[in-house]
């Protein structure tokens, strides 16, 4: 294994010095860094001519150049050396400065946008391969397709154009007619009918609970004015501990080990009272504040698993630590939703921005300042989540159908196991394992792919950076750039390699 | 084995090793395909059908496709039809009156006029400055649509020889190009050929799309070499060996047509990236230059007027969906159709 890792890093790290000066060539030759200079018809033409060739080593040939600027990167990796500068701009800048104030927001942008992507395509793919040539099937292929065929930045002007503009309007003045209600219980009612299949009289209860369940929680969200000041309260997030305990346990345990069920329906208890003791804490806290929480909430609910499961502990801790994450991220969630008021009043109503990535010279406290940044998140965070979603329902709906038609399937099947067993346990986990591949892929092109996205909603990030970079012929920013883009890729590639091969036994590693 | 005697009854093939041939039609007619069950059933003896045959079939009856085929033929034809297009210096002119060129009037702020009664005079509106919209649109159509199929074509075909000699020779030769594949691909792909574009772009649109074709082989040379790797190890081409054929002869005679279906399909799903590809590009200002157009340069040059004028926005993306949208359900058919194990198990 340790030898496998090892001859991976080396190669990926001469792959990536290949194509770093691929790249460079590239670059260079990409224009004419002195076409604006050119242009001038200023006294000082000539002498800041002679100055960026000096600056920017014009004078020297390509091969040269770029062994400068290795020599630049050498400088980063090597500890103790001279300043790190990653090279600097055409205007003497050094690059490592414009690189640490654009890669935030763009990762910001990208990991968010990926995960929801992933946990999304995921359900809806496995749901879509177990309901095969159902309506629901087809709908979400025919969804699937118009968004693998729409090109990010229309989806992103559309968006803007559109949904954001009206979805503005609304939240300014959140109100809406019975009749809207009703159409809108109706609409989930049938959408859930749909999903969920079976019989006749199933349909018909499925979509009678959905369609009440609907309309009354909007009726009770409008009639509470829960749009102004959103957010679930106690109440909420007692229903909600619950709710996810034991959904948690249908899904990946069944309601057979009595044992299992109690130690989530403890750490669900355990969470709520975790949350009614920490709202001092959670006032305004800090990133490290909510991490240290993160990890005593892992710990606290692994040992409620461990201690409560008997003799199915390790699969009680598993589940356990699972659910009372969850229930951390909506506490946190709640407590991000709370700032929503203070925040409205200090930046106009409007809540869904169109450009930039976060309000500028914001001041307030942590909850305020991250809402702002998920609000700037949403629109960007939608166009290129819905373009990966489509990739991954496809894909996984794929693996999951080749793997239920596997032997080993009906094997699982004819000794009496329940569906859900089989299709959790036996079938999703080896359907996951191509889908490893696709995540590796898939990050390294939604990061190529910011550079749309940023263009369409000016956000200052790495694509802007990069975009610059090429109009201005400044090989040192593109390089930068193309670093970090460069880097992520045969990292996760290499990842993607280490678990695939983990994944599958069947892969030999040597 | 059935499958021998499917493929004695099968179409009249007479090939010089005839060994491997029987051998390779195993692969191709399974047990329990249509054909074979039909033997089985009725003691008239129905008509084989070739694996091509089935294909085609199967193609046939895929709806998804077939509405596919439809859509790109119609918007082929409109686009082609309506404002005419080049051949070289010679001109064949089209059906529609406006040029894309001709500067008019604007009339009622360039508006469309496209209802259900007509089309009216200028169906897509005009742009600022008063030229036909549909003119304009129908000519990016014909370019973007030229550069696809360059970039799919060109990509299949490196891909392809890339893929199928690292497949087959293996060793040396399968590192090289393996470890190159892995350069390119680790460059993101929107990038570098924003890079290129800068430079290659203004030699005009085909060496432009020749070279976007040279950084898109990357995927399918994987799955090609994959495909090699299994098949360089079946009987049949161990028989091809025996009876001394050359390792050109084994890789496009007896290797390859196993692989079309895959890269077929990949080369479909190619032409629709492309497309897409080169209208990120176009909007970035960074692909097509003056003066040629495409429907991502449409959509660039008319970005700041969203608001005032929002079709000069929504009809170019409409034909970029479309396009898309039709050669992807294309590629969808033409996998189920060369590989029906997911379609043909209905529970």
């Amino acid at each position: 294994m340790f030898y496998f890792i090892l001859k991976r890093a080396v190669t990926s790290f001469f792959i990536l010095l290949a194509a770093t000066a691929l790249m460079f060539v590239l670059a260079v030759n990409s224009g004419d860094p002195l076409h604006d200079l050119a242009e001038l018809r200023n006294a000082d033409r000539e002498s800041r001519i002679a100055a960026r060739t000096e600056a920017m080593h014009l004078d020297q040939p390509v091969y040269i150049r770029y062994l400068l600027w290795l020599q630049e990167i050498g400088r980063c990796i090597i500890p103790g050396g001279a300043q790190c500068t990653l090279g600097l701009d055409r205007v003497g800048n050094p690059v490592i400065v414009q690189l640490q104030g654009a890669i935030g927001s763009t990762f910001r942008l990208v990991v968010v946008a990926t995960v929801l992507a992933i946990v999304l395509g995921v359900l809806v793919g496995v749901v879509t391969a177990l309901r095969q040539y159902s309506v629901f099937d087809y709908s979400i292929t025919f969804v699937a397709f118009l968004l693998f065929s729409m090109p990010l930045f229309w989806l992103s002007t559309l968006l803007k154009q559109y949904l954001a503009i009206s979805l503005n309007t609304w939240l300014a003045d959140p109100a809406m007619s019975y009749l809207g209600i009703v159409l809108l219980g109706l609409a989930a009612g049938l959408i859930w009918m749909i999903i969920i299949g079976g019989d006749r009289r199933r349909r018909l209860q499925v979509f009678a609970v959905a369609f009440v369940a609907t309309s009354g929680t909007m009726l009770a969200l409008l009639l509470s004015n829960w749009f102004k000041t959103p957010g679930f309260g106690p109440f909420g997030i007692l229903v909600s501990a619950f709710a996810i305990a034991l959904g948690a346990t249908a899904l990946f345990a069944g309601f057979r080990r009595r044992r299992v069920v109690h130690a989530t329906l403890a750490t669900a208890a355990a969470g709520f009272i975790g949350y009614l003791l920490t709202r001092g804490i959670m006032e305004d806290p800090s990133w490290l504040t909510i991490a240290g929480l993160t990890v005593v909430t892992v710990v606290v609910s692994a040992a409620i698993g461990h201690f409560v499961g008997g003799p199915y502990a390790k699969q009680a801790r598993q589940l356990t630590a699972v659910v009372g994450v969850l229930i951390g991220f909506i506490v946190f969630l709640d407590a991000l939703l709370h700032a929503y008021p203070s925040l409205s009043r200090k930046t106009g109503g409007r809540p869904i921005p169109t450009t930039g990535s976060s309000t500028p010279n914001l001041e307030g406290t942590f909850w305020e300042v991250n809402l702002d940044y998920a609000l700037y998140l949403v629109l960007p965070t939608i166009a290129i989540m819905l373009i990966s979603f489509a990739m991954y329902t496809r894909y996984t709906r794929a693996s999951q159908l080749d793997v239920m038609t596997q032997d080993y399937i009906r094997t699982a099947r004819a000794k009496g196991l329940s569906e859900r067993t089989v299709v959790v346990k036996h079938a999703f986990r080896n359907a996951m394992i191509p889908i490893t591949t696709l995540m590796a892929f898939d990050f390294a092109g939604v990061l190529g792919g910011a550079v749309v996205t940023e263009s369409v909603f000016g956000w200052n990030g790495m694509g802007k950076m990069f975009t610059d970079g090429l109009d201005y012929v400044d090989p040192n920013v593109i390089m930068a750039f193309f670093l970090v883009t460069g880097v992520a890729a045969v990292t996760f590639n290499m990842l993607a390699d280490i678990a695939y091969a983990f994944l599958d036994p069947r892969i030999s590693l040597n | 084995m059935t499958d021998n005697k499917i493929s004695a009854d099968g179409p009249k093939e007479s090939s010089p090793e005839l060994t491997a041939m029987t051998l390779e039609s195993q692969r191709t007619v399974t047990a329990d395909s249509p054909a074979t069950r039909a033997v089985v059933a009725e003691p008239k003896i129905t008509e084989a059908k070739s694996q091509s045959k089935l294909v085609r079939e199967r193609f046939l009856r895929h709806k998804g496709a077939m509405g596919g085929m439809i859509a790109l033929a119609l918007i082929l034809l409109l686009a082609f039809s309506s404002i005419g297009f080049n051949i070289g210096p010679l001109h064949i002119p089209g059906w529609w009156k406006h040029t894309f060129s001709e500067v008019q009037a604007t009339v009622d702020g360039g508006k469309p006029t496209l209802s259900w009664t007509g089309l009216g005079e200028h169906p897509f509106g005009q742009d600022a400055l008063g030229r036909d919209y549909f003119a304009m649109t129908m000519r990016g159509a014909q370019i973007s649509l030229i550069i696809a199929f360059i970039v799919g074509i060109v990509g299949t075909v490196i891909g392809t020889v890339v893929g199928a000699l690292a497949g087959y020779y293996r060793g040396k030769v399968e590192a090289v190009l393996m470890r190159f594949t892995d350069v390119i691909i680790t460059i993101p792909l929107l990038v570098v050929a924003a890079v290129l574009s800068t430079v290659v772009a203004k030699a005009g649109i085909v060496v432009f799309a020749i070279f976007l074709g040279m950084l898109t082989w990357t995927g399918l040379a994987r799955i090609v070499r994959g495909e090699f790797l299994s098949l360089r190890e079946k009987e049949f081409v161990e028989a091809a060996k025996s009876v001394g054929a050359s390792s050109a002869r084994i890789i496009f005679k007896h290797i390859l047509p196993n692989t079309v279906g895959v890269i077929i399909v990949s080369a479909t799903l190619a032409i629709s990236g492309a497309i897409l590809l080169e209208t990120a590009l176009g909007f970035l200002g960074l692909g097509v230059q003056e003066p040629d157009t495409s429907l991502g340069k449409l959509i660039n040059e008319n970005r700041s007027a969203m608001t005032v004028r929002p079709w000069v926005f929504l009809w170019p993306g409409v034909f970029i969906v479309a396009i898309a949208l039709a050669v992807n359900f294309i590629g969808d058919g033409l996998r189920d159709a060369f590989d029906p194990r997911q379609t043909r198990n209905k529970q």
